[in-house]
């Protein structure tokens, strides 16, 4: 069966078991992967797979499914074993039909590149990343290059039959100069033209370069420089669990009841873009068949909106946001607005501080009240009089988020598109300045 | 399974020029209910199955899968992995072989009373109403109340080119459950744990959830009403509990040992090791601690006999009497360490590839009694349970902060204090060992690690375990 057929065939079984909204998004992809260590190619993978997700709202229940063979017989098996499941679910009050369709959804600008989807010889791209980071000194190199060819066809029972299609290429280059050593750059775009593996490479190259000289810095507040890799981790964090509807309701936001109110400085505006031009997560359409948007979550400081699927939003009393997610609605592409300054102004105006460029393993003391921790990886510099002295090591960032937002001072106005193992979701993101930034380190 | 067709595979990749050639065909089918506040909300149930293939030609390493099990579709993805192993290898210099291991034909089975997924849907929905009843004069209190429960039944089987054929079945039990604690004027307190087995449903009978939580939900009440701070600034004797010890030696001796992140093969994701390959035998910490990974626990979360390599399953330990004893190892990594493999290579569906990841690590028992461990602290703290935690990516600097924690003085467990942070180097926490509980447990969690990630359920535990002259600090 053609994806557009089983999508459809999804729609036609549903209905039958007597469920009143019925969608099903068939996505085929072809997924290619070449990861290298230690200067060359370690393993090269590819993957080929149809997966069908449906979703049914049986009298006002929701039940949903994923199943990577999507012939009809399996998809009626499912279905049956749903059936029996649909009485014990419970009815939800804040239900909503799916949305009734068709939507006009246009086009998408640098979604889809035909030299992406054919392209050959991944390694050559390889080397040019492992090359440029040598050239800025790096003595050994590992990463990854990721390159998908991705079609989805979504049919639901409120009249939407609609498709889009995706390529996307990225790369993640770690440089080292020795074990305690090491930066990190990427490159990600829907299009050959703006995939970039020697920037990549020269960016993990040099910062690794800038660790040469090691200093001492013990833990406390500080001003902090964090660049877009941090910015990414973190912004995603924000805008999955404190923006996403769903946690807000489930009350686990650090942004509950916080609407219309100022949660950050007034230099931050942070929105979600489902079809920013070149963005990894762009698409036409969320899981209901809602065309995607720009959606402003945080103006000039001040809480405008979360992320809505039909029935968050209803719940909400307010539009939905093109987020779906059936059940969790989540940032497409998120957008941190520019600022005025270069980098290197913003390291200029610290007197004392810390400059990070990575980190990873951001996890929560408590999620309502956005208390965290999360450590550095890769190049971590001490700034004193505006100028970066030397690498430090084993600081951890340990506060709040909502501290961290309020807390910006200054945002760069060059920004990078991120995404990488360790991101929720792709962001454009600057490089920030935050005062008081809370850092530890161990003790023993 | 269609072992004709895993067969057809791996001899079509051997005519087309492989040295070696190994395809895995996995079936995982199960459900995975959400529960929050009183309410079922959402039921999902998801099958997934296909065949993985991995290749290595001429010291080239290649993988492909597909979700198709058709002769044709699986003739094009050998063929896709056959072309990409073979332009690799014209530009290698030095490529990767695989230790030699015994030819392996095998069937095991997880042993198991009641299957999961046969499981009457009423019954699956009562585990959730229990907990709500039992929860009835806390739930004012509890804002915030999300439950998922997941079973699932995986089925492989694993053909290669040496002539090993292995098939398992096992099930998967899974529990997680996020409750936040809150009066006003006092804050909140979050609390998320799991558990996990190995077992089927009579696993999910035993864990008793509604006394397990209404046990939690009278502490985390505790914690808001009674506890302090912590002590801080000072040195401190700390007693870890089991649940705090278990994520400590899964993080810090665990993940190090894996000899691809020692080969830097994970570096620029799960990070790489503060081990190198020259420091087995090397002190890493006090005669107290030994630390073992055994896969072959029956009912846990880490279980199985053969790994996906075709390798019979051992224990093995990682860290004894203090000094660096054993890393985990595939065929791949065994190679390069000209030692054999000790059967380490998972992987968590059928198009991922295998890699080195744990079963079951836990700290091994001593012989004290609590009431030993703590008598001879002047002043101290207990950690009972965590929240937050996190590790560089060499699994050097690592830190827990305490949900349940309790100060000790002079030999006395005393009041509840509050968000104790323990944040201490690898070589700082397991120097400071001077004393080992006897009673072992063991908690369950997914591990995460690859690209693509691979998320495998494993356990971890220990006993409690003393730490000396350690300074806490505070969280946030």
């Amino acid at each position: 069966m053609m994806i557009k057929d089983v999508a459809k065939a999804i729609v036609s079984e549903g209905l039958k078991l007597g469920a009143e909204d019925v969608a099903g998004i068939i996505r085929r992809s072809i997924k290619k992967m070449v990861r290298f260590t230690n200067n060359k190619v370690t393993v090269i993978k590819e993957w080929r797979e149809v997966r069908a997700d449906f979703y049914l709202g049986y009298k006002r229940r929701v039940l949903t499914g994923s199943l990577s063979k999507v012939d009809l017989d399996t998809i009626r098996k499912a279905f049956s074993d749903l059936s029996k499941v649909a009485k014990y679910v419970t009815p939800l009050d804040e239900y909503v039909s799916l949305p009734r369709g068709p939507f006009e959804y246009g086009k998408i600008g640098e979604a889809f590149d035909d030299r992406v989807a054919k392209l050959e010889g991944l390694t050559d791209y390889v080397e040019e990343a492992i090359n440029s980071a040598l050239e800025e000194g790096a003595r050994r190199v590992a990463g990854v290059l990721n390159v998908s060819v991705d079609e989805k066809f979504l049919a639901t029972s409120s009249g939407i039959e609609a498709e889009d299609k995706a390529t996307n290429i990225s790369i993640t280059v770690r440089a080292f100069l020795d074990k305690e050593r090491s930066g990190q750059g990427v490159s990600c775009s829907r299009t050959l033209d703006k995939f970039d593996p020697s920037y990549a490479g020269r960016r993990a190259g040099e910062v690794a370069s800038m660790c040469k000289k090691e200093v001492s810095a013990d833990p406390g507040k500080y001003t902090v420089i964090l660049d877009p890799l941090v910015v990414a981790n973190l912004m995603g964090e924000i805008a999955y669990y404190g923006l996403s509807a769903y946690f807000v309701d489930a009350k686990l936001s650090f942004f509950t009841g916080l609407m219309g109110k100022k949660i950050a400085w007034e230099g931050v505006t942070l929105a979600d873009d489902g079809r920013l031009r070149n963005g990894p997560a762009s698409t036409l359409f969320d899981d209901e068949g809602i065309p995607t948007r720009r959606t402003v979550l945080i103006e000039n400081g001040v809480l405008k909106s979360f992320l809505h699927n039909s029935r968050t939003a209803s719940k909400f009393g307010v539009k939905t946001t093109g987020n779906a997610g059936w059940l969790i609605p989540r940032p497409w592409n998120i957008v941190l607005e520019p600022g005025d300054y270069k980098r290197e102004e913003l390291i200029g105006e610290v007197r004392k501080g810390i400059y990070i460029t990575n980190n990873w393993y951001t996890r929560f003391q408590n999620l309502r009240e956005g208390i965290f921790s999360s450590i550095t990886r890769d190049g971590t510099f001490l700034i004193e009089g505006g100028e970066v002295k030397g690498m430090v090591r084993g600081f951890r960032i340990s506060d709040r988020l909502p501290n961290l937002l309020l807390n910006v001072r200054g945002i760069s106005k060059e920004r990078e598109l991120v995404e990488w193992w360790e991101t929720i979701a792709p962001v454009l993101a600057p490089t920030l300045l935050v005062e008081g930034l809370n850092l530890t380190k161990a003790t023993k | 399974m269609d072992e004709d067709i895993t067969t057809y595979a791996v001899n079509y990749a051997m005519e087309k020029g492989a040295d070696y050639a190994e395809a895995r065909i996995q079936r995982d089918e199960g459900f995975s209910a959400l529960y929050r506040e009183g309410r079922l909300e959402a039921y999902l149930t998801v099958v997934r199955e296909g065949i993985g293939i991995r290749v290595l030609m001429k010291g080239a390493l290649a993988f492909a899968s597909t979700g198709d099990l058709k002769k044709e579709r699986i003739r094009e993805v050998v063929e896709s992995a056959i072309r990409k192993a073979s332009a690799l290898s014209e530009r290698l210099k030095e490529g990767t072989s695989l230790a030699e291991e015994p030819v392996s034909k095998a069937k095991w089975r997880a042993e198991f009373k009641e299957d999961p997924l046969n499981i009457p849907v009423e019954e699956r929905v009562e585990v959730f109403k229990g907990i709500e009843e039992r929860l009835r004069d806390y739930v004012k209190y509890l804002p915030s109340r999300v439950y998922e429960l997941s079973a699932s039944k995986t089925s492989k089987l694993i053909v290669n080119s040496e002539g090993s054929v292995i098939y398992c079945e096992r099930p998967n039990v899974y529990f997680s459950y996020s409750l936040l604690a809150y009066t006003p004027g006092r804050g909140s307190v979050h609390r998320w744990s799991e558990l996990g087995s190995s077992k089927g449903w009579e696993a999910v009978r035993g864990w008793n959830l509604p006394e397990k939580l209404v046990e939690e939900a009278k502490v985390m009440m505790k914690i808001l009403e009674e506890a302090k701070s912590p002590p801080l600034g000072e040195e401190v004797d700390v007693i870890l509990g089991s649940e705090v010890v278990g994520l400590m030696v899964h993080e810090s001796c665990g993940h190090p040992s894996e000899a691809d992140r020692i080969l830097g093969r994970e570096a620029a994701q799960a990070g790489e090791s503060f081990m190198k390959p020259d420091m087995k035998g090397k002190r890493i910490g006090s005669k107290y601690v030994t630390i073992s990974d055994d896969p072959t626990i029956p009912g846990s979360s880490g279980f199985y006999l053969y790994d996906d390599e075709g390798v019979k399953a051992r224990k093995r330990i990682l860290f004894k009497e203090g000094v660096i004893n054993e890393f985990l190892h595939n065929r791949e990594t065994a190679a390069v360490f000209k030692v054999r493999s000790n059967a380490a290579a998972r992987a968590s569906s059928f198009d991922r590839e295998p890699i080195i990841r744990m079963a079951n690590t836990y700290f091994e028992p001593g012989d004290y009694s609590f009431e030993e461990l703590i008598e001879d602290i002047r002043k101290g703290v207990y950690i009972k349970t965590f929240m937050e935690w996190n590790i560089d990516d060499k699994r050097w600097n690592q830190r827990y902060v305490g949900l349940e924690a309790y100060l000790i003085e002079r030999g006395e467990l005393k009041g509840l204090v509050r968000n104790p942070a323990l944040e201490i180097t690898t070589g700082g926490l397991y120097e400071s060992i001077d004393g080992v509980g006897r009673e072992l447990k063991f908690y369950a969690g997914i591990c995460g690690k690859g690209d693509p990630m691979q998320g495998v359920p494993v356990w971890f535990g220990g006993p409690e375990v003393r730490v000396r002259k350690i300074r806490l600090s505070a969280s946030t």
